[in-house]
């Protein structure tokens, strides 16, 4: 019998048997299957469960608790501000370089934390790991919700902001998830990548705080697109971060949305990074006791 | 085909290599990894409704087992099948947060363990009512006590909805009353028909719980059967000449020095006999300072009776190539049973960590000129040399 069959085998006996009490079968090796996907679901409980716990736990035996959601973005803005807008000069185009900041900021926090999350997020839950079997793709999927919640206090933030300076919001807000969800799905892929190295190559802890910086510095978050000189457009062009977040500042200011071709190039880098990640943390994961 | 199938395990020729890296001459040449066979090509059929012991010393594949077949660490080759839905205990207290509360870590623990939430919410007041922990629900975990702290953990293990529960020596931490009642538990959880792996040094309680003992040696399975059988086999595997089963390397310590082996002058004491016992030591790797010896007594049950220190009676070593080191245990008496020994060598640090180094057993003539009836020996962990006086 060739290895295909054997796999069609089993997963006859999968089917006949499921209407009795659930197999479990442990082999050296073991391809994708379709009953991972499966096992996602059955654990969502956990998912929750775990996303709740980092969210609790953020604030606890903090004075002023859940108030540091709201401070974080609008202390990054503030200090934008000050550095680019007052000092460096750079323009808001148009708008209060404040909003103007904020903006930008907004998604690419979303995108710096769930990636920083997730890429420790193996580390920090070592004994967890090594005691108990739980699909391990869970915790890097966990690090969303506290980033979502960060997200929406910071929009709220904004908009409260920006329409007592002025600013009405128009219907291209509707685009935000889509930019939002761009973001996310970058971060947690390469958030995967990340972490998948991180379990054999702990340098990543110290790769990654520096690159993040330089990141954010080589994407469009204190300064427009526009405003990149003719010499490196083609290099911001290429950088998917670029668009994500200039998209999410249209969407915000109430301005044309990015060129479709570009659109389209961070939709392809965005779901390669996810199918990349993907593939590396399940090469690493069946092994992830023993190397932690 | 399976319809009428009655197993709830099938392991088939299981095993488990660990790679374990060797000490690198200088920190940029790539380490060299040795295998270690934990598991070696390992078969066994459990029945659905059986209370297995899985029994062996230090070293010898227990914990890997259970690891292998929660799902934690892949074999190396070779395969196994589990019927039903799997609960596991691998340490108490898995996943418990210290700054969550009591409630909150019981749904945690619980959705960790694969439960699913109204299943927990169903469950939540026979966890709490086990566990005796109602006044402390929402106090953090870390004002708990031990104790508290243990048994919360086993009470949401030990109201899974599983049929097959596999446990790893959960029952070495808590006080007695907490362990009978945890002994009780996996009892009426095999009761009810389902099937419970029970990994334990608590020879006691395998003999107490188990219908069925497999005994582990060197990965492989030495004895599968009735309970007496397989605790004989256990003793049997300490017997002298018997060289631990842990590889040195693979034990803990920074291994300039290693235990190769502890010898036992006799499988048998009487309680006040004087009891000896030879270290075989060898030196791995050249150190220029003295070091020590400490050897624990362990019971049946797990608990230290006592230390034997070498720096309390001023001995410290030297040592050459190889080295035999005598000692000597005069009192105190031990009651009679099974007890292990657990060698450390030490330095600055822990120099080898050999644990379950030798077995001996102390049999049950008492040491004093008369007998009475049992509760006059039923208290107390060692026998007192005592007089009593008219004054």
């Amino acid at each position: 019998m060739s290895v295909t069959q054997i796999e069609q085998a089993l997963i006859v006996e999968d089917a006949v048997s499921d209407s009795e009490s659930p197999i479990m079968r442990i082999r050296a090796v073991r391809p994708w299957m379709w009953s991972d996907v499966k096992e996602l679901w059955d654990y969502r409980d956990l998912l929750s469960t775990l996303a709740m716990r980092d969210l609790k736990l953020r604030y606890r035996q903090t004075a002023l608790g859940v108030l540091w959601v709201l401070f974080q973005p609008l202390a990054g803005a503030g200090i934008f501000s000050i550095v680019f807008g007052r000092v460096a000069g750079l323009s808001g185009e148009g708008y209060s370089y404040f909003i103007f900041s904020l903006s930008g900021l907004l998604v690419w926090n979303a995108f710096q934390s769930t990636l920083s999350k997730a890429s420790t997020v193996l580390i920090s839950n070592g004994a967890l790991v090594s005691k108990v079997y739980f699909p391990r793709l869970l915790l890097p999927l966990s690090t969303l919700l506290s980033t979502l919640v960060d997200f929406l206090v910071g929009l709220c933030a904004f908009v409260v902001i920006a329409l007592s300076s002025g600013w009405m919001p128009t219907w291209t807000v509707l685009q935000l998830p889509l930019w939002l969800g761009l973001s996310l799905g970058m971060a947690v892929g390469s958030g995967l990548i990340a972490a998948s190295l991180m379990t054999r190559f702990r340098d990543v802890q110290h790769v990654l705080p520096m690159l993040l910086p330089f990141l954010m510095y080589a994407t469009p978050v204190a300064y427009g697109m526009t405003a990149v000189p003719a010499d490196y457009k083609n290099l911001f062009d290429f950088n998917p971060m670029a668009w994500v977040v200039e998209g999410a500042r249209n969407a915000f200011l109430g301005r044309a949305f990015v060129p479709l071709g570009w659109f389209v190039y961070a939709i392809a880098f965005t779901l390669l990074v996810l199918v990349l990640g993907v593939v590396c943390f399940r090469r690493m994961e069946r092994n992830l006791a023993d190397v932690l | 085909m399976y319809s009428d199938n009655n197993n709830a395990i099938v392991v088939d020729k299981l095993s488990k290599v660990y790679r374990v890296a060797g000490k690198k001459e200088r920190f940029w040449h790539r380490s060299r990894y040795k295998p270690f066979v934990a598991l070696d090509s390992v078969s066994l059929t459990v029945q659905k409704g059986e209370l297995v012991g899985v029994i062996g010393r230090n070293g010898a594949g227990k914990s890997t087992l259970l690891k292998v077949l929660t799902r934690i660490t892949p074999p190396s080759e070779g395969g196994a099948e589990l019927y039903g839905r799997v609960g596991s205990l691998l340490e108490v207290g898995t996943g418990f947060h210290p700054e969550l509360t009591g409630r909150e870590n019981i749904y945690l623990n619980g959705s960790i363990l694969g439960m699913r939430r109204s299943e927990i919410r169903a469950q939540f007041d026979a966890i709490v009512a086990f566990a005796g922990v109602e006044r402390f629900l929402d106090t953090p975990v870390k004002r708990y006590s031990s104790g508290m702290y243990v048994r919360l953990a086993f009470a949401v293990a030990a109201h899974l909805r599983s049929e097959i529960l596999l446990v790893d020596e959960v029952l070495a931490v808590g006080d007695v009353e907490f362990q009978r009642h945890c002994l009780g538990k996996i009892k009426e959880v095999a009761g009810s028909g389902r099937t419970v792996m029970f990994v334990s040094h608590h020879l006691e309680a395998i003999s107490a719980l188990c219908d069925r003992v497999v005994v582990l040696q060197a990965g492989k399975i030495s004895y599968d059967g009735d309970v007496v059988g397989g605790i004989n086999s256990y003793l049997n595997s300490f017997a002298k000449g018997s060289t631990s089963t842990a590889l040195p390397e693979s034990r803990s310590g920074s291994g300039e020095i290693r235990v190769l082996s502890v010898e036992p002058s006799k499988g048998f004491y009487d309680a006040s006999e004087v009891k000896c016992f030879d270290v075989i030591l060898r030196r791995m790797d050249v150190i220029e300072y003295p070091f020590f010896i400490s050897a624990h007594i362990v019971d049946a049950r797990g608990n230290v009776i006592s230390q034997c220190d070498s720096r309390l009676v001023g001995k410290w070593f030297v040592l050459g190539e190889d080295m035999r080191v005598g000692l000597q245990i005069g009192a105190p008496w031990l009651k009679p049973g099974v007890y292990t020994l657990d060698v450390y060598i030490c330095a600055s640090g822990i120099m080898d960590r050999c644990e379950g180094a030798c077995g001996f057993e102390v049999t049950p003539r008492l040491p004093y000129l008369f007998s009475a009836s049992p509760d006059a020996t039923a208290n107390g962990v060692v026998f007192a040399d005592f007089r009593y006086e008219v004054k």
